[in-house]
């Protein structure tokens, strides 16, 4: 049987033929709709006459169908071996390495796209799961240019509800940012812009009211806040000053029209502020389109700063509730990310949302006898037994 | 990768400046903290002088607090500035449009005759052509009406007894629907309800009026309060309220109670009363000093601790009530709270700086006067005419809203700049009544500190914080709901 699109993100290939340079171009699957920027994926055993004249940019070949010689061998184009459970959607955009490494930019089955433009950032968040990179500024240029042609590659039919823009820190594209907000909302006016930034740079308020402008009234933007003072904020993203810049931000996003989504990270440092957080935003930054109150992933600093930022979710589960509480009465839309049902209080179960990406969701053995598996969150892939998110994952009977 | 980390301590700030707040004694030994953008703690005497001498104040978690309640900061930025700045105008954005309260007295004739009665009535007998608004008068108001800048405007139907005018009221509204364009405007009536026909009754529902009535509690203490010429005020007033909610048109109604002397020793009667009709809050309001009830005063009225203890016992009795599962509210107390718990403005005239009188509400006498207030145009009944702005069909909008009588209005209208007040913790959540200090005191300044106004508010205010502050969880939960929501 054929396996679905198993949503990877990346891969790395089995065998490259003939392949020297970086590859980069859409899926196809219908030999008829081959053409020169065209990376041809095949994954079933019936015979492939490439069309006259055309020669794909590549070919990626599935292991169950290495006896395709005249494929295998056509000494055309590039050829890649993947593995079975590789399986490409036509529209798919994808980038190959010289070596071998294959990143899906774009996945048509998915509905968590997210383009990530840098991965240097302004902050150092202690617990930060993707630790940046540090920056360069020559990167951002040819960033722009890879995420301009996935934009333009993206087929009309293939056109996402929504798609994500996130980093390491987008705003460190600067002007660059605000062209890849312009040309996602020229080309998609309808598919809702998610960008993930810790707002510093927002502080500057003409830079605020251009971007706005760009999204054209259809963006939101996930901005962190750790807590109601600086001196736990500015501690946990390392950096003085940033909730000055954030709070700034925040403001401006209010005076431009952009919807915000507060994101805070439930860990250590912050969850003994996490009531005064949400009488402080309730009171402050009422104007925030959701809260998202978000389980640690543990990973990156997160196991680095392990004793310093690790908190078994079941130990705040109180907090948390008393904090969902708050939100509510001042009737401020609030999510719990991240966090199974079984560390959850019940009374602030209405507000989990299943958030953990389709590509990076898993569940225990345990939870298989767990009535509520599909309502809940799960875990992230990243949990190991080592770093693990809690010790009181506990399955619901029927 | 050799990333350090700094600890906690490295972003840690001890020096701090003072932002902007009033402190005032609510207790022995301790005082209540408050900042014009509503936000509210309380120290003891020793974190007080802590604080003012920026010294550290002690536990981390209050110093926390301070900072986040924007009562001191590490750094006065430009950015800090411009965020309180947008804070404040929250808080003050109900004078964002001018008066958006337009009382219209259409009649000064009235069917019941109340022993506190405010409006100076006469009976409904007397000449229509003497004592109910003219057409002439009733068409240049509802222009002028119209012609003010709040795209939100409520339009408010008064007496003596709105409903024995009825054919005016539906002149107005029609004038409002034929020449209006794109405002939202609410129409409200004010009635005894004693004598309502079920065609008038459909027609206020059609017309999705919310109807404001009169209860003082229990039958006895209605009827004796105030007297119906056709029989039992509290009996015509009960069949008007059952035929309402036959008609499913309750949730339009809402009634005022006002407190006599006979109130007093009936808490409970009255809150009972208020809960078995089906009303879901009560205004506990105090006897006001105009019209007849100042004539009467050894009669109905009390005094200001009189009046405070029953207000206690009223409070205490509806979180009882709220504990049994009951859902039911004070709006006094309802008011105090959102103003210490959210960052939103209140649309209450009677208790705000800048006042509600004339900034908050027009009101068109039914003899083409325009005053700032009802309570002004009682004033002017009864002999004085201090606050009259101006007439209908010889004065200009100009002169009426920019005339003597705003300019007096806006000099003492504003707590900030009042003695006593500007210095006082409470007034963020208090208001600047000039017409009613006026009557008082023969002062549109008064006495802040020792007037009725301030002894009455102050001594509430106070009572619902320390309400908040010795509260458990339970009444900490209806105490939210009433502020929040």
């Amino acid at each position: 049987m054929k396996p679905g699109d198993s949503l990877f993100l990346s891969a790395q290939a089995l065998q490259c033929i003939n392949h020297h340079h970086s590859l980069f171009g859409k899926i196809v699957v219908d030999p008829e709709q081959l053409s020169d920027d065209t990376i041809l994926f095949v994954d079933e055993a019936r015979a492939i006459n490439l069309p006259d004249g055309i020669v794909p940019h590549g070919i990626i070949l599935s292991q169950r169908v290495l006896h395709l010689k005249e494929l295998l061998e056509c000494n055309v184009c590039p050829v890649i071996t993947v593995k079975e459970d590789c399986v490409f959607t036509a529209g798919d955009i994808v980038s190959i390495s010289p070596k071998g490494r294959i990143q899906r930019e774009f996945r048509v089955a998915s509905q968590n796209n997210a383009l990530l433009v840098t991965e240097t950032c302004n902050n150092l968040c202690i617990m930060c799961p993707q630790p940046p990179k540090p920056e360069d500024k020559s990167t951002y240029v040819q960033a722009e240019a890879k995420i301009q042609r996935i934009i333009s590659l993206i087929d009309e039919r293939d056109i996402p509800l929504s798609l994500c823009i996130t980093g390491g820190e987008p705003t460190m594209l600067r002007e660059g940012l605000i062209r890849l907000v312009g040309g996602i909302a020229e080309k998609m006016p309808e598919t809702l812009i998610h960008l993930l930034s810790n707002g510093r740079y927002l502080y500057y308020e003409n830079y605020t009211a251009r971007l706005a402008a760009a999204a054209k009234g259809n963006m939101l933007i996930g901005i962190p806040l750790f807590a109601h003072v600086s001196d736990i904020h500015d501690y946990v993203v390392q950096s003085k000053g940033a909730f000055e810049q954030t709070m700034a931000g925040l403001l401006n996003c209010y005076k431009y029209g952009i919807p915000v989504e507060l994101r805070v990270v439930l860990n250590k440092a912050t969850v003994p502020h996490l009531l005064a957080l949400s009488q402080f935003i309730a009171k402050n930054l009422f104007f925030v389109k959701h809260v998202a109150l978000m389980g640690m992933e543990n990973m990156g600093f997160a196991k680095l700063n392990r004793a310093e930022v690790f908190i078994d979710p079941w130990d705040y589960r109180d907090v948390l509730s008393a904090a969902v509480r708050t939100l509510k009465l001042y009737d401020i839309d609030t999510r719990i990310f991240n966090l199974p049902l079984c560390i959850v209080n019940s009374d602030a179960h209405e507000f989990c949302a299943q958030s953990i990406s389709d590509f990076k969701r898993i569940y225990y053995d345990a939870c298989r006898e767990c009535v509520k598996q599909e309502v809940c969150c799960g875990f992230f892939s990243s949990s190991t037994d080592k770093y693990y998110l809690t010790q009181h994952a506990t399955p619901y009977l029927a | 990768m050799s990333i350090r980390f700094e600890g906690e301590s490295t972003f840690r700030s001890t020096d701090y400046e003072l932002l902007p707040f009033r402190f005032s004694p609510l207790d022995e030994g301790c005082y209540f903290l408050s900042t014009d953008y509503g936000e509210w703690t309380v120290l003891d005497k020793q974190q007080l002088h802590h604080l003012v001498r920026k010294e550290h104040v002690g536990d981390t978690a209050l110093y926390f607090e301070l900072k986040a309640k924007h009562f001191i900061s590490s750094e006065v930025s430009e950015s800090k500035i411009n965020f309180l700045a947008s804070k404040l105008k929250t808080k003050k954005s109900f004078i964002d449009f001018f008066s958006q309260l337009h009382i219209f007295v259409l009649t000064v004739r009235c069917n019941t005759s109340c022993i506190y009665c405010q409006a100076s009535r006469k009976s409904c007998q007397s000449d229509p052509r003497r004592f109910d608004m003219s057409d002439e008068v009733l068409d240049k108001s509802i222009d002028l009406f119209l012609s003010m800048p709040s795209p939100m405007l409520t339009l408010e139907f008064q007496g003596g007894e709105s409903t024995l005018t009825m054919p005016l009221i539906k002149r107005a509204v029609q004038r409002v629907k034929e020449k209006q364009k794109n405002k939202d405007i609410q129409f409200v009536i004010c009635t005894n309800l004693c004598d309502l026909s079920e065609e008038d009754m459909d027609y206020l529902i059609a017309n999705d009026f919310s109807i404001s009535t009169s209860l003082d509690g229990p039958q006895l203490l209605h009827n004796t309060n105030r007297k119906y010429s056709q029989g039992g005020a509290y009996e015509s007033l009960i069949k008007s309220l059952d035929k309402l909610k036959e008609k499913s048109a309750f949730d339009k109604v809402s009634a005022l109670m006002t407190t006599t002397r006979t109130s007093l020793s009936q808490a409970k009667e009255i809150i009972d009363e208020y809960v078995q009709q089906g009303f879901r809050s009560i205004f506990i309001r105090e006897l006001n000093p105009y019209g007849f009830a100042q004539k009467y005063f050894h009669k109905v009225g009390y005094s200001t601790e009189e009046f405070l203890r029953f207000y206690a016992q009223c409070l205490d009795y509806i979180i009882e009530l709220n504990h049994q599962g009951i859902i039911f509210r004070e709006s006094y107390a309802a008011l105090i709270l959102k103003k210490m718990m959210t960052p939103w403005a209140t649309g209450f005239v009677d208790l705000q700086s800048p006042c509600g009188s004339g900034f908050g509400v027009t009101l068109y006498n039914y003899d083409g006067y325009i005053y700032p207030s009802d309570e002004s145009r009682m004033m002017a009944e009864t002999g004085d005419d201090y606050f009259r702005m101006g007439h209908i069909l010889s004065d200009s909008r100009e002169d009426i809203f920019f005339g003597n009588v705003m300019q007096k209005l806006a000099s003492a209208g504003v707590n900030d700049s009042l003695m006593v007040c500007s210095d006082c913790a409470f007034a963020p959540y208090c208001g600047a009544e000039p017409v009613r200090r006026y009557q008082v005191t023969g002062s549109i300044y008064g006495h802040p500190g020792k007037d009725d106004f301030c002894v009455k508010n102050k001594s509430i205010i106070k009572l619902v914080i320390k309400k908040w502050l010795t509260a458990n969880t339970a009444t900490r939960k209806i105490l939210e709901t009433w502020g929040a929501q």
